[in-house]
């Protein structure tokens, strides 16, 4: 089986290459074969709901505007929507098939691992998002404190920013100084209590999906 | 063994904070400091953790272990050494989950995935979590999370634990709780200082208590002990409720902070004109109170503020209306420099035929904020910036104001102008205030009502204990 990096690793190559190429089979079939695998692993219908509905307006978009405003003929610039618009689709099932079971911290800690991407950096993305929910209710006291003083603060104004910004740095501040008070030291040595090595059946699986997608791409016809 | 400062000093732009002090800390010392906030607990403690000078501050003098130089220390050899306990328990976790925090602050020992599963199991055993090992932090309570924080640093393997006023965001039985679980640490060979505010529950299990006093730590003698263990005295507050309208009525109201309820109120009616005292232990939920009543925070049951739900107003409408002097006062800044904020209060002023540029000036001098008009307000002094918000919150003068600690962090001569500063402006406008504060021997003077926590309930109450 793949590790969290090499299933990043092959999403990537798969994107650039239905990037280059216009076939809708393989677009298709990736999107599909995606599916099926959200299915078989027993992903909600909720979710996959979701994926449908936020689908739904950059594909349709994508279609109609290749469609109408092409500049082939009428054939090719169908042909061409449809290109457009089953990419998106493959493209949103995929990332959903890259996050099944992934949580953050593993792809993070196979990323530092297998691509020796440093532990701050790691641990620095993985405290900002532990900082997220807190965002909202520090907009929400900024805006307050501003309306008390008779000021509506509006989501374009940079006072609401540069007072989030402030929070921000109170924050990231402390919490670096709970994780050197932790131990942690820049640059030094750590050990991994979970190891993500890179797998041998996972670069066999990657080659032979690569396979897979160029014959397909000889056969498919449109 | 020993944590040892010697001739100390830490300053922040030029200005001292710690002055030439030294301190001892020996293993199984249990030590209390005491000291007003803004006295230099926390830029102690910090110190001697060695977080400073990376994190701020101007650092001479040494902190050894054992001759070892704390400060120079690799953060991954300190850490086995001495760690420190961070007030807020939301701030001390880089990790979602206790078992991922565990691993990460093992890893950084380099310790393989055995040791870091039985130090995992052995710390949080230690202080009655184990159950606890894959909750989220989110659904832990103030309580628990000080506890994960104390077994995560007992995983460390430091010997010295500093705490810095651990219970500020803590129930009454999880103070209890853990101040005997400190006791039961020193007693095996831990060496701990605690910083507090609040002498309660201390006295018959530390060793030793210093007084911050001026940047230094002044010991104090065992037999003075009882002093600070103050004799509460009982003040009568009396009640003029009759004469003046209700303006807020609680009933069956209940707020939730986090996984815990804080408050289960009956009915109770807040009156207008009043300046009212609640008071009630640490951690009790005095700040969810003041937050809830401002808008800020999800309530069940319900809360009426002249004759419509809290929820059912629109913000703008109440906030045109009501103010809260947040406990930060970075949280009330809006501009940038003190002349800037001046302005703005003064161009949105509720009374603005009464704070002319006179008044306004004048309450600068007495509140030794003149001269620092082109100042950040971010730069100034814990102290200045108190007052300074104090200020604001004052002229903008809403109908209904609550004061989240509004002493906090002033020394004596500051109490003094702004406990006159707030009672003036109230009689004068007729302003509604309620205030949150310990420092309710000061407050007292100046109070009209007094309400106090029994349990999770609030109730009027004539005797205030100062």
């Amino acid at each position: 089986m793949m590790n969290a990096t090499q299933r990043l690793l092959l999403a990537l190559l798969i994107s650039l290459e239905i990037s280059l190429t216009k076939s809708v089979t393989l677009n298709i079939i990736l999107m599909v074969t995606s599916l099926i695998i959200l299915l078989v692993k027993r992903q909600s219908w909720k979710k996959i709901g979701f994926y449908f509905l936020v689908a739904v307006i950059p594909v349709l978009g994508t279609f109609w505007s290749f469609y109408l405003y092409g500049q082939g003929s009428r054939a090719e610039n169908l042909h061409f929507g449809f290109v457009m618009g089953s990419r998106v689709l493959a493209f949103i099932f995929m990332g959903a098939w890259l996050t099944i079971g992934m949580t953050p911290y593993v792809l993070l800690a196979s990323l530092r691992q297998n691509l020796k991407m440093s532990a701050t950096f790691t641990y620095g993305i993985l405290g900002a998002l532990n900082f997220m929910p807190r965002f909202k209710q520090a907009f929400a006291s900024i805006q307050a404190a501003g309306m008390m003083r008779g000021e509506v603060l509006r989501w374009w104004q940079p006072t609401l920013y540069f007072k989030a910004l402030v929070h921000a740095i109170k924050w990231s501040k402390n919490l670096a100084m709970a994780m050197t008070s932790h131990g942690f030291q820049e640059g030094a040595n750590r050990s991994a209590y979970q190891q993500y090595p890179w797998s041998k059946s996972g670069w066999v699986t990657m080659a032979v999906i690569v396979l897979l997608i160029q014959v397909i791409l000889r056969l498919s016809t449109y | 063994m020993a944590l040892t400062a010697k001739n100390l000093t830490v300053a922040y732009h030029d200005h001292a904070i710690i002055d030439q002090l030294n301190f001892d800390l020996v293993a199984g010392q249990l030590t209390l400091l005491m000291g007003p906030s803004g006295s230099g607990k926390s830029t102690l403690l910090k110190t001697l953790a060695g977080l400073f000078p990376q994190y701020g501050g101007q650092v001479s003098g040494e902190v050894t272990i054992d001759e070892a130089d704390v400060l120079a220390m690799p953060a991954h050899d300190r850490a086995k050494k001495v760690a420190l306990l961070f007030q807020n328990p939301d701030d001390q976790f880089a990790m979602p989950t206790v078992r991922e925090e565990f691993i990460f602050a093992l890893e950084n020992l380099e310790l393989s995935p055995s040791e870091i599963d039985d130090k995992i199991a052995w710390s949080l055993a230690k202080v009655g979590l184990t159950d606890f090992i894959d909750r989220a932090f989110v659904t832990l309570s103030g309580g628990e999370l000080q506890k994960v924080a104390l077994a995560e640093i007992l995983a460390l393997g430091a010997d010295f634990l500093l705490l810095d006023e651990p219970f500020a965001a803590i129930d009454q039985q999880s103070r209890v709780d853990l101040q005997v679980l400190l006791k039961q640490l020193s007693q095996e060979g831990y060496g701990i200082v605690v910083a507090d505010h609040d002498p309660a529950g201390y006295f018959d299990k530390i060793t030793a208590f210093y007084q911050v006093v001026d940047g230094a730590l002044a010991l104090v003698a065992k037999a003075d002990w009882s002093q600070y263990d103050y004799q509460k005295q009982t003040v009568i507050v009396t009640a003029s409720q009759q004469d003046s309208m209700p303006l807020y009525r609680m009933d069956n109201l209940r707020i939730q902070n986090g996984e815990r309820l804080v408050l289960n109120q009956d009915v109770l009616s807040l009156y207008e004109g009043q300046l009212t005292l609640i008071t009630g232990p640490n951690g009790v939920g005095k700040s969810s109170l003041f937050k809830t009543m401002a808008h800020l925070h999800d309530y069940q049951g319900s809360l009426v503020y002249q004759d419509k739900e809290v929820s059912n107003w629109k913000k703008r409408r109440y906030y045109q209306e009501v103010g809260l002097l947040f406990q930060s006062a970075s949280e009330q800044f809006i501009n940038i420099t003190v002349e800037e904020e001046l302005n703005q209060v003064r161009k949105n002023s509720r009374q603005q035929d009464y704070w002319t540029e006179d008044r306004v000036s004048a309450w600068l001098t007495d509140l030794n904020l003149t001269g620092l008009s082109d100042r950040s307000v971010y730069t100034l002094s814990g102290g200045q910036q108190k007052k300074l918000q104090l200020l604001l919150m004052l002229i903008i003068a809403p109908k209904v104001l609550f004061l989240d600690e509004p002493l906090a962090g002033l020394d004596e001569a500051s109490v003094a102008v702004v406990l006159r500063l707030i009672k003036e402006t109230q009689v004068t406008l007729g302003l509604t205030v309620m205030v949150v504060s310990h420092q309710t021997r000061d407050l007292v003077k100046i109070v009209d009502q007094h309400i106090a926590y029994q349990g999770t309930a609030l109730a009027y109450q004539q005797e205030v204990l100062v």
